[in-house]
C-alpha cells in the first residue's frame, strides 16, 4: 500500500510526531514499498535536525509562512491532487487528527482518529481503535480509498524506532501561497512547556477530584517538586483551573510513559487512564477499595491520600540519592 | 441590527464512567452494549460548548440567537427544555431512528442540511464524544457547508459585529484568530465551562414550549464512512496489590520500603 506521512514540523512536539508514526509504520507497514513523508517547517526550525526525523526514505520539506490547520489543509489539498497514495497518515496530536479527517472529506477518500493498528484485507481496511469512552476496543473498516488516519497516541515508540536514512529529498517553499487559510493569519502563543516534560517524565505524581481543593493540589504540587515527580491531573482537576491544561492526563490530554506514576484521588475512568496505561508501574491511593484503578494499579494503598503523600514525600527527600 | 444565529450541537450520551468494570457486556452479534440503565448525560465538550455560546450571547454588542440541535431519540427532550430555560430560542431534535454510534458522516450531514434550511452564522460544538469516539462531526460539518473550522477552542468573544476573536489550543501552546462567520468551532478543553442551572423560576417559565422535532434520514454515506466489524472489552487489570498497615504512614512506609525505594533509585 502507498503511503504517505505528514508531519508538522513547526511544533515543539515533532519529536514525539515523528516517533510516533515511525514506530506505527514500523509495525503496520513493515512490507509495504517505502513509503514518503511531507514534512511542514519554517525559518524557525533546523532543517537538518527535521530531516533526520524523517519516517520514510522520501522527504518533502514544505516550508511554509504560517503553521495552522486550516492553512496546512489548503496547501495539503493543492498538494496532493494528483498524488497515488491509498493511505494518510497522521500523528495522533491535536493537529493531525484534525487534517486526517478534513483531508480524507477533500480526496473524496474515508477516515479515522486514534488508530492503534491497521489490517490491509482486500477491498477494505479493517483500523482498530478505543471507543466508548476507552473502554472498549473497536474493529472498524473502511472502504473508500485514500484512507487518511491519524494515529493513536502512545503507541510504543522505543521499540520500533528504526533508523530511516533519507534517499530522496525535495524541497517547496510555501511562503508565497496566498490562497491559504479563509481564516487570516492567527497569532501563536507558546506554552511554557506545553505538556511535553510531563509526556518525556520518568516520574509523575498524578492528582484527580479527590484532591478538592486549590490549596490542596498546590500543596501536592510542591510535594511532586520534593519528591522528584512531575505533576499531572485528572480532568475535573484542570476543568477547574486548579492546574494549567498542559497538564492534563488522559485522552483530551497528555498520554505519559514513566516508571512510575503514583495516581491519588482518582477513580480511574478509562478516559484517563489511556493517560497513564503506558507506566511501568502504577501506585494507586484512593479511600474507595471498588474505585476502578484499584484493579488496574499495580499495588495500592486504600486511605486517605493526604497523610499518605505527606509520610511517603518525607521518607523519599531522607534517602541520601533524590531521583 | 441583524441577530446572529448561533447553533449550538449537542450529544446526550451514556455516563459510560457508570459502568462498573465488569459491568461490560457486547452483544457480539450485533456489536451493542447495553447502557441504557447508566444514568445519560450531556456529553462534557458540549457542555462547554453550550455554556460558553450563552456567554457569548450574554456579552455580544449586537443581537444573538441561539439554536440547540441534537440528533437523537427521546431522552435528549428534558435536555432541549433546559435549554428553553437557559435562554435559548430554538431547542430542535433531528429524529433519524438510526444507529448514531459511528456515523460522524451521517450526523455531519444531518447538521448541515439543518443549516442549510435555516440559516446560522456561527456553529459551535463539542470536539468529541464518548461511545463512538469519533473526534469528527464538527470537522465533517464544516467540511460538508463549505465553512472554515477552528477546533479544540477554548474561548470565542466578539471583537465588534461580525468579528471573533477564537482562541484555540494547539500542540504546543495556542492560536489565536480573529475570525469572521461563517465559522464551526469545536470546543475542547475549557476550565470552567460547566453548563448553568436554570433557575425552577426560569423551568416554569417555559413549561409550555415545545421541542422541535423534526424527522431526517441520515443522508446515504456514499462509502466514505466506516463500518463496525468488532468490539471488544479491554481488559486493563494489573496484580492490584493492597498494602496493609495500621495507620496512612504505615501504609506509605511498608509502600516506599517494600515497592518504591528500589524502583526510585533506578530513575
Ligand atoms: C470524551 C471524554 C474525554 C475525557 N477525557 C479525559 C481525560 O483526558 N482525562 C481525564 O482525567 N478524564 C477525562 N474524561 C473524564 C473521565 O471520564 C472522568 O470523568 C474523570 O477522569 C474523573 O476524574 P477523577 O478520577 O479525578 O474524579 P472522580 O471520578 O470523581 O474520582 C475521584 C476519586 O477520588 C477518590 N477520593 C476521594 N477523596 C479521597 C481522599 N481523601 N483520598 C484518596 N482518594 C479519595 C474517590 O474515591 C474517587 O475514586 C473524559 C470524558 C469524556 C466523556
Amino acid at each position: 500500500m502507498k503511503y504517505t506521512v505528514v508531519l508538522n514540523g513547526c511544533s515543539r512536539n515533532i519529536y514525539s510526531q515523528a516517533e510516533e508514526t515511525a514506530s506505527f509504520v514500523a509495525e503496520n507497514l513493515g512490507s509495504a514499498p517505502p513509503g514518503r513523508c511531507i514534512l511542514f517547517y519554517s525559518d524557525a526550525q533546523n532543517k537538518e535536525e527535521l530531516i533526520a526525523l524523517s519516517p520514510a526514505e522520501s522527504l518533502l520539506l514544505v516550508k511554509v509562512k504560517q503553521r495552522d490547520p486550516e492553512y496546512y489543509l489548503s496547501l495539503l489539498t493543492g498538494l496532493l491532487q494528483n498524488d497515488t497514495s491509498s493511505l494518510y497518515l497522521f500523528p495522533g496530536d491535536l493537529c493531525g487528527s484534525e487534517l486526517a479527517i478534513r483531508l480524507a472529506h477533500r480526496l473524496g477518500g474515508s477516515s479515522l482518529a486514534a488508530v492503534e493498528k491497521i489490517e490491509e484485507d482486500g477491498e477494505e481496511l479493517h483500523c482498530y481503535k478505543t471507543v466508548y469512552s476507552g473502554y472498549l476496543r473497536a474493529q472498524l473498516s473502511l472502504r473508500q480509498k485514500p484512507y487518511c488516519l491519524s494515529i493513536a497516541r502512545g503507541g510504543d515508540t522505543r521499540r520500533c524506532r528504526k533508523a530511516v536514512k533519507v534517499l530522496k529529498f525535495e524541497e517547496l517553499d510555501a511562503t508565497g501561497f496566498e490562497k491559504g487559510s479563509p481564516l487570516g493569519e492567527p497569532e501563536y502563543e507558546e506554552e511554557a512547556n506545553g505538556g511535553l516534560e510531563l509526556e518525556e517524565a520518568p516520574f509523575i505524581l498524578v492528582a484527580g477530584q479527590g484532591v478538592n481543593s486549590r490549596e490542596k493540589i498546590t500543596r501536592l504540587k510542591e510535594i511532586a517538586a520534593e519528591m522528584g515527580a512531575t505533576f499531572g491531573v485528572s480532568r475535573p482537576v484542570a476543568m477547574s483551573a486548579w492546574a494549567p491544561l498542559h497538564s492534563l492526563i488522559g485522552v483530551s490530554g497528555v498520554i505519559t510513559r514513566p516508571q512510575l506514576c503514583i495516581a491519588v484521588g482518582i477513580s480511574g475512568a478509562a478516559a484517563f487512564f489511556a493517560g497513564i496505561e503506558k507506566s511501568k508501574y502504577i501506585v494507586a491511593v484512593n479511600i474507595d477499595e471498588l474505585a476502578p484503578l484499584v484493579q488496574s494499579a499495580d499495588v495500592v494503598v486504600i486511605d486517605d491520600y493526604e497523610a499518605v503523600l505527606e509520610e511517603l514525600c518525607r521518607l523519599i527527600k531522607e534517602q541520601p540519592s533524590l531521583p | 441590527m441583524i441577530a446572529m444565529n448561533i447553533l449550538v450541537c449537542f450529544k446526550v450520551t451514556p455516563d459510560l464512567d457508570q459502568l462498573p468494570p465488569d459491568g461490560w457486556e457486547v452483544d457480539r452479534a450485533a456489536l451493542t452494549v447495553e447502557t441504557s440503565f447508566v444514568k445519560a448525560m450531556i456529553n462534557p465538550y458540549d457542555e462547554s460548548a453550550l455554556e460558553l455560546a450563552l456567554r457569548f450571547a450574554e456579552d455580544a454588542p449586537g443581537p444573538v440567537k441561539l439554536t440547540a440541535l441534537t440528533v437523537g431519540d427521546r431522552s435528549a427532550d428534558r435536555y432541549l427544555k433546559m435549554l428553553y430555560a437557559l435562554k435559548f430560542d430554538r431547542a430542535v431534535r433531528l429524529e433519524t431512528g438510526a444507529d448514531l454510534r459511528f456515523t460522524p458522516e451521517g450526523i455531519a450531514a444531518a447538521i448541515a442540511a439543518f443549516v442549510s434550511r435555516n440559516p446560522h452564522q456561527l456553529i459551535i460544538m463539542g470536539r468529541q464524544s464518548g461511545v463512538g469516539d469519533n473526534a469528527a462531526t464538527p470537522l465533517l460539518a464544516a467540511e460538508k457547508l463549505g465553512w472554515p473550522c477552528i477546533a479544540h477552542v477554548t474561548e470565542i468573544r466578539s471583537l465588534q459585529e461580525d468579528l471573533l476573536k477564537v482562541r484555540a489550543q494547539a500542540d504546543d501552546g495556542f492560536l489565536s484568530y480573529a475570525a469572521r462567520p461563517p465559522l464551526v468551532a469545536a470546543v475542547g478543553n475549557v476550565p470552567h465551562a460547566y453548563l448553568r442551572v436554570p433557575t425552577l423560576k426560569e423551568r416554569l417559565g417555559v413549561r409550555e414550549k415545545k421541542v422541535e422535532i423534526v424527522a431526517a434520514a441520515l443522508p446515504a454515506e456514499e462509502g466514505a464512512g466506516c463500518t463496525l466489524t468488532g468490539l471488544d472489552v479491554i481488559d486493563r487489570r494489573r496484580a492490584g496489590l493492597k498494602i496493609e498497615g495500621a495507620t496512612p504512614q504505615e501504609k506509605a512506609g511498608a509502600l516506599y520500603e517494600l515497592y518504591l525505594k528500589e524502583r526510585l533509585a533506578k530513575l
